[in-house]
């Protein structure tokens, strides 16, 4: 495919500001490698998503974990869950940066909102499907309430929770370059649109390829955590197949 | 054996109220008393509300009305006193084997050390003392339940209760573990209240049988055996036995007939 494409743009006459050629986008992407640019983007826009990605972590495992477990928990925040659920990530951005400003706060914010909710609903999803079973056995060996939660509940879930991260962590790759296409003076997403501005559009392929490259490799280490975390899983998948 | 009364359950009964159109009375009224050192089992035709009634004894199923005393107490929550042991096994698959044995100690508060001294003396007991560190899905259906064995003992409960333990596994292992479970609750004097669906298991492991009528379930017949152990199936007294009591259940459930003589 990338021959073709070659092709196509040597022999066809395509404008490179509309397609440039595999090759001029090796190469820019080459010499922004070896000028550190290229780094220095994407560590921005990691560092932003790390954050933000962590805070949503947090605080989706442990309110999830609250409102699986505890009644009370959940019968306050479900309704709420509900309400602000359905809000797009992407609309917040103006307003993150009505208050947020245009630095840091605003992009770790929304990163945060979009990935919050994955996290926590997966969280959810899981100690509520906790086994029965386990929880029995559990209790007849002397297990409390809050033993219960830690050593049953939340080992239980802690698959869901791997998904519900996995899930969260791609939607962070979408959203962060979102956020800084709209408000930023560096990263990735800043990267593309600034070089769209001035017509360089092998340095949009090159952000391109970056930021995709980087989504597919966190989350083949997300696949590869998960397979070294959950032993069991594929045991129980293998046995059913 | 001494005849001291571990487990008194006395005019025990139990509804489930789901809506008022679905309630089930499961047993009406059972009274029964359970020795210190006495190995007793329940039988009676699946859906009686056997194992209903072994998690009132674990405390993990409220009662409808009567009591269920433990040494004199009132059975009211669950705890290591009264560890209990299921058909599925119920390991926590992401513990290794020795940490699934270990769990009911970490409960309790016992040391690291003390837990895994102790933990490991209870998988020697069953066998499994070469298989601590692997995890409960790399281990067979019998092997599993062995650890679920261990598990429950080594917390020292003052009764174990088991749940068909043996019913999920194949003809061998079965009878292997029958064995087992024999020889360990010999040497160790445990009180047992064992529910099965065979006759025959029953026959095997127990000093007394009791077997409940279909639901609402209440007891039916009471035999103690005594026939000497090890005991042999194929013993003419032992056959003799066997036969009697499926009889009794025949009458009680004819539909249930051809289970309960395949079992
Ligand atoms: N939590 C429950 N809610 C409603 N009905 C139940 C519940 N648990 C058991 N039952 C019913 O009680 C009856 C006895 O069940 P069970 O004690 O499992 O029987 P057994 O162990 O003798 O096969 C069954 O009809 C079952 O459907
Ligand atoms: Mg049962």
């Amino acid at each position: 495919m990338l021959a073709v494409w070659e092709a196509a743009v040597r022999f066809g006459d395509v404008d490179p500001i509309i397609l440039p050629s595999p090759s001029m986008i090796a190469e820019t992407f080459v010499s922004m490698l070896l000028s550190g640019e290229l780094a220095f983007h994407a560590a921005n826009s990691l560092a932003r998503l790390a954050i933000g990605y962590a805070l949503a972590a947090a605080g989706g495992i442990t309110l999830g974990l609250l409102v699986g477990w505890f009644r009370l928990a959940s019968d306050f925040f479900t309704p709420l869950i509900e309400l602000t659920r359905p809000i797009s990530p992407i609309a917040l951005i103006p307003l993150a940066i009505l208050w947020f400003g245009i630095g840091l706060g605003s992009k770790v914010f929304v990163i945060t909102m979009a990935t919050f909710f994955p996290i926590l609903l997966n969280t959810i999803a899981g100690v509520k499907s906790t086994d029965q079973l386990m929880i029995r056995a559990a209790r007849s060996l002397g297990a409390g309430h809050m033993r219960l939660l830690l050593t049953v509940s939340l080992p239980s879930a802690a698959p869901f929770i791997h998904t519900g991260l996995r899930i969260a962590l791609s939607i962070g790759f979408i959203v962060i370059i979102a956020s800084e296409m709209v408000a930023a003076q560096n990263g990735l997403g800043w990267l593309i649109l600034d070089s769209e501005r001035v017509y360089r559009t092998d340095i949009v392929f090159v952000g391109i390829v970056t930021i995709s490259g980087l989504g597919l490799l966190a989350d083949y280490g997300m696949r590869l955590l998960g397979r070294a975390l959950f032993p069991w899983i594929r045991a129980k998948e293998s046995q059913n197949t | 054996m001494a005849s001291r009364a571990k487990i008194e359950i006395s005019r025990v009964s139990k509804v489930f109220d789901g809506s008022p159109r679905n309630r089930t009375a499961v047993f009406n009224d059972i009274s029964l008393t359970i020795d210190e050192g006495e190995f007793v089992s329940l039988v009676g035709p699946s859906g009686c509300g056997k194992s209903t009634l072994l998690l009132c004894v674990a405390g993990l199923e409220s009662r409808t009305s009567g009591e269920i005393r433990l040494e004199g107490k009132l059975i009211t929550k669950p705890g290591p006193e009264l560890a209990i042991v299921f058909q599925e096994y119920a390991l926590f698959p992401w513990r290794s084997v020795i940490r699934n044995v270990e769990y009911g100690l970490e409960a309790v508060g016992v040391p690291a050390r003390q837990r895994r001294e102790r933990g490991r003396a209870a998988l020697n007991l069953v066998g499994l003392g070469a298989f601590a560190e692997y995890w409960p899905h790399e281990l067979s259906g019998g092997m599993r339940q062995r650890v679920a064995i261990a598990r429950a003992l080594v917390i020292e409960p003052k009764v174990l209760l088991l749940d068909e333990p043996f019913g999920a596994l194949d003809a061998l292992t079965r009878s292997l573990l029958q064995k087992e479970l024999s020889r360990i609750c010999q040497a160790t004097g445990k009180t047992v209240l064992f529910v099965t669906h065979s006759i025959s298991e029953a026959i095997y492991l127990s000093d007394r049988i009791v077997l409940l009528s279909k639901r609402p379930a209440s007891i039916r017949l009471e035999v103690r055996t005594a026939l000497p152990r090890p005991r042999d199936p194929y013993d003419p007294e032992f056959v003799a036995l066997t036969e009697r009591l499926e009889r009794v259940l025949l009458e009680e459930v004819p539909e249930q007939a051809e289970t309960m003589v395949a079992a």
